[in-house]
């Protein structure tokens, strides 16, 4: 709190801000939370109050309440003699000398004005007030005087309320305190619903009643209870607002300091910078390098404010893309800039996160900036930590890695990407790569360098089926068959986003791929012609490729995690279903969420009887086998297309029915050197010998 | 002069509004002379306004009435604290419940001690406040 | 010694109700008419020269010694805890110069009285430091000449000017 404001940029004063606007939100809180419990108190003591109609034990009781349940110590109620103008004390709590004064004049002090005017009077520092006046008295050549009152001696806070029934003021209601400023806004609130139930039941009392009148008396008492109990809610629901209101303020101003701490660090980082738990760490990660060419050419006729617009729209749309794909832009040199992947949260996709990130920017570069850019991307061992003077420091990271990054994009050729063997054996599985000549690196020893070409397709990757398989004749006509049916009837889904956040790359095309080859030789083969002879391609395609586009909701951290437990599995596989037909929902496609559905269910079933329809099936299969051969970050080596086919014919599922559809499958991924046995639909033995 | 975020006063400076130790104001006329009193207390309005109550006229009324800029300095009573307020003078109010309830509290006072008839609040000057800080302490 | 105009003596009454436990305000104004106000650590009134010198902690210099600089006008108020009784001190600058070793002796002879008096005279318990814990050092120490005093005791004649005596020759 000794910081004064100018050095709001400062992350120390921040913490401390951020720190403080905490605390008070908290006190906040409690503040609503207390206001909550009294009503509820005073609910109570209204009951206890309207149950009696002797007024010495009234007025005992409700004093017993103030003290007892409100802690109100020091309390008096006093009833008003209209003929002379005066109060007299009926009542007291509190006090341990005998009183000797009980009467309070109309008009004389707190209460005295309470009565007067019917209003709240709520006092506080009275002895500082009462020595002003006193001095501005003696200012006029006037002896002081000070007149003496019922109640303590050493005054500082008193509360008085009048006690009004149908427009007469019967009493005075009146707390008071020695210490300065006792009593708030609540209090009043809370003790002017009592000063309401107190003057009714005064008045009550006051009244002698036959039992029928009585009754009615009590009804109507217990309708204006139930009506001060309304009012008491929406009185509450306002300061609440106006609570509500102070903390919504703070918040803003929280997430303003946070806004300002995410322009230094990763927001990922801002709880622990608040906390001033931030400590430098070694991670392993992936750097990434852009430059644009031409810049300085492009900009030479401009004028800064113009350059600045430029470059800001272009980092921009770069941070979108990165972040995108969990990069953090760290920062900005000229119109170069430095983005970490993996860093501050260690991820499994931090290579393939740059690189497809890479390839998206250069993919569209040209359309955003009109200019070339250059990519250089390294993997490896990184430090980061806070860097930098301590009212400038910034999210850093140090390493050769980083070296290496910068160096990869200098030698990027225009529009390129350009990797470190170590990136490179990373994305390997996912992507296609070439060998670039040696660099010479200053400073460090001779390095190979790969430049990436693009995402691997099924065409390109051997291990997702065997090249001498009669699939894999038809590979490539499919592949361009589905990547049309994507362009012209998914164009708004970005696949490769969501495959991205478990590297599944090339999954759900490559799925649709199998499907369909399976349903055409089914369809040719005619073996199954009752149930696959009006089973629609395009059903087949489409469940294919949005069954699992529920990921995009789902945590990448979730996706990824190695040796999950039966349970999670089962919540993993039941958020993803559910996500899915949101997902589906949001492309109008609402229709799938049945075969969506379905397909969830044979993937999960254990029942070897159980009976699915054709497209379930068919899909069903091909996604089975294609999460077994293709890579994944939290697999170590996939399986082998043998060995894959082996593990689905296992699967319950496939022992009943289903069997016959797999057959077909098996028969179609083959190698062209093993024979298949084809057993019978109800014995479980292998379907390759 | 245009300023987009309010000011809301701190929860920490409230027991300075008590009026448990008198607050000084200083403002300033239009022919440049400042002018510091001291004045028994500064009331609470909303998270964004001050009062002073006012029962004689004088400087520091005129004067805001010329140039509505005034700084104020309160204590809190608890600590000792020091907060420094920029306040603009926005109107005065002489009916309403502002205004009735300071009158009350100074009726009550001016009743215990014999000054009912000459102890009248006069007005309720409502300020903005533009800008509040803490005088620097040692200890947080 | 020959009288100057404007300039007045401080009588004892002002010197004697100066130097005891007052509470003490600093107004100026800045070039664009903005007043502005600090906590003054105590004052040293000199009789013969009709001059009073403040202490003024450096932490709350800001705007002061720009004010000052532009106009040298001063309002000081001081005022009596105990029975209100107060006045304010109008005047123009004479010298601004870091507190001596002199002038932080009767800084702290003030502050420890005010602090005793609070002691004896707060309504609730007061903090081990209090008054203790304002940051009074480095000082800076402003001397005006006094042009005017007002009476400022709360009532009817708060804002009267008080007599005072011309220097005599």
């Amino acid at each position: 709190m000794n910081d004064s404001g100018d050095s709001a940029t400062e992350p120390g004063s921040l913490r401390a801000l951020i720190l403080d606007n905490q605390r008070v939100i908290d006190d906040l809180n409690a503040r609503v939370q207390r206001r909550d419990r009294e009503v509820r108190i005073i609910q109570q003591i209204s009951s206890e109050i309207n149950a009696t109609l002797d007024l010495d034990q009234m007025l005992g009781l409700i004093l017993d309440s103030l003290d007892r349940v409100l802690g109100f110590k020091h309390c008096m109620i006093l009833l008003a003699d209209e003929k002379l103008a005066q109060l007299s004390v009926a009542a007291m709590r509190g006090y341990k000398d005998q009183q000797t004064r009980t009467i309070v004049q109309v008009g004389q002090g707190p209460i005295g004005v309470a009565a007067r005017r019917r209003r709240v009077v709520r006092m506080a520092a009275m002895g500082t007030q009462l020595g002003y006046a006193a001095a501005v008295r003696g200012e006029m050549g006037q002896e002081q005087t000070q007149i003496k009152l019922p109640g303590l001696a050493d005054v500082q806070s008193q509360m008085a309320l009048p006690l009004i029934v149908k427009e007469r003021l019967v009493g005075v209601l009146a707390v008071e305190s020695a210490a300065p400023s006792a009593f708030d806004e609540l209090d009043e609130l809370l003790l002017s619903i009592v000063a309401n139930q107190c003057a009714a039941a005064i008045d009550n009392a006051r009244l002698y009643l036959g039992e029928q009148e009585r009754s009615e008396l009590l009804d109507r008492t217990n309708r204006d209870l139930q009506h001060l109990n309304d009012t008491l809610e929406s009185k509450v629901r306002d300061r609440t607002a106006e609570l509500t209101q102070a903390f919504a303020d703070l918040e803003r101003r929280k997430r303003q300091h946070e806004e300002l701490l995410a322009h230094m660090a990763p927001v990922d980082l801002i709880p622990l910078m608040v906390e001033g738990r931030l400590q430098a760490s070694r991670l392993t990660a992936t750097v990434m390098f852009t430059d644009l060419s031409g810049f300085t050419a492009f900009s030479a006729g401009m004028e800064p404010d113009e350059v600045f617009a430029h470059l800001n729209h272009y980092f921009a749309w770069l941070g979108d893309v990165t972040s995108r794909y969990r990069g953090y832009v760290n920062k900005t040199m000229g119109d170069g800039t430095m983005i970490l992947f993996g860093v501050p949260v260690a991820s499994p996709s931090h290579a393939t996160d740059a690189v497809v990130a890479a390839l998206t920017l250069q993919a569209n570069a040209a359309s955003t900036i009109s200019l070339a850019m250059r990519i250089g991307i390294s993997s490896g061992v990184i430090t980061a930590g806070m860097l930098g003077p301590r009212n400038k420091s910034m999210y850093d990271i140090l390493g050769e890695t980083v070296n290496l990054a910068q160096r990869m994009e200098g030698s990027a050729p225009l529009g390129g990407i350009v990797v470190t063997p170590a990136t490179a054996e990373l994305i390997q599985p996912y992507f296609v790569t070439e060998a670039l000549p040696d660099l010479e690196i200053k400073g460090l020893s001779r390095r190979a360098s790969f430049r990436v070409i693009g995402m691997r397709t099924l065409k390109d990757d051997p291990r997702r089926f065997d090249p001498s398989s009669r699939f894999a004749e038809m590979v490539t006509p499919l592949q361009a068959e589905i990547e049309a049916f994507k362009a012209q009837h998914l164009s708004r889904v970005n696949f490769i986003s969501v495959q991205a956040r478990d590297g599944a790359f090339y999954h759900n095309e490559t799925v649709a791929i199998l499907a369909l080859a399976l349903q055409r030789e089914l369809g040719r083969q005619d073996r199954l012609s009752a149930s696959t002879s009006d089973i629609d391609e395009q059903a087949v395609i489409r469940l294919a490729l949005v069954h699992d586009l529920g990921k995009r909701a789902i945590d990448p951290r979730r996706l990824n995690e190695r040796g999950l437990s039966e349970e999670d599995r089962t919540s993993l596989r039941a958020d993803l279903e559910s996500h899915t037909i949101e997902t589906l929902a949001q492309l109008e496609f609402d229709s799938m969420a049945e075969a969506v559905r379905a397909l969830y269910r044979f993937e999960a079933q254990q029942q070897p009887h159980a009976v699915f329809d054709a497209l379930t099936t068919i899909v069903g299969i091909a996604d089975i086998f294609d999460a077994l051969v293709a890579p994944k970050f939290y697999k170590g080596a996939p399986w082998t297309v043998r060995g894959a086919l082996e593990e689905v014919a296992r699967m319950p599922i496939m022992l009943g029915e289903q069997r016959g559809f797999l057959n077909v499958f098996a028969e179609l991924m083959r190698p062209a050197s093993v024979s298949l046995t084809m057993a019978r639909a109800d014995v479980p033995k292998p379907i390759i010998d | 002069m245009p300023h987009a975020d309010p000011v809301t006063l701190p929860a920490e400076v409230m027991p300075a509004l008590q009026g448990a130790i008198p607050a000084t104001i200083v403002t300033c006329a239009l022919d440049g002379e400042p002018n510091a009193t001291t004045v028994s207390q500064v009331h609470y309005v909303d998270r964004n306004h001050v009062a002073l109550s006012f029962q004689f006229f004088s400087k520091t009324i005129r004067n805001v009435r010329e140039n509505p800029y005034a700084a104020v300095q309160v204590i809190n009573p608890v600590d000792f604290s020091v907060w420094l307020f920029d306040l603009r003078y926005d109107h005065s109010e002489t009916e309403g419940p502002l205004f009735d309830d300071m009158d009350m509290k100074l009726e009550a006072i001016a009743s215990m001690t014999g000054m009912s008839d000459v102890f009248k609040l006069r007005g309720a000057d409502v300020y903005e406040v533009l800008a509040v800080r803490k005088a620097p302490w040692r200890r947080t | 010694m020959t009288s100057k105009i404007g300039e007045i003596m401080l009588s004892e009454d002002i010197v004697e109700f100066l130097h005891g436990v007052r509470v003490f305000a600093l107004g100026t104004r800045s070039p664009a008419l903005r007043p502005a106000t600090a906590r003054v650590m105590g004052v040293f009134a000199n009789a013969a020269k009709g001059q009073i010198s403040l202490f003024l902690p450096n932490v709350q210099c800001d705007p002061h010694l720009a004010n000052l600089a532009d106009n040298g006008l001063v309002a000081l108020t001081a005022e009596d805890p105990r029975s209100h009784r107060s006045y304010q001190l109008k005047g123009s600058v004479v010298e601004i110069r870091p507190s001596t070793d002199a002038d932080i002796a009767i800084r702290d002879v003030y502050r420890d009285k005010l602090m005793s008096y609070f002691r004896q005279h707060s309504f609730v318990p007061l903090p081990d430091h209090f008054i203790g814990d304002y940051i009074v050092d480095p000082s800076t120490t402003i001397t005006f000449r006094v042009l005017k005093i007002f009476n400022q005791t709360p009532g009817p004649n708060a804002g009267r000017p008080v007599d005072f005596i011309p220097v005599e020759g």
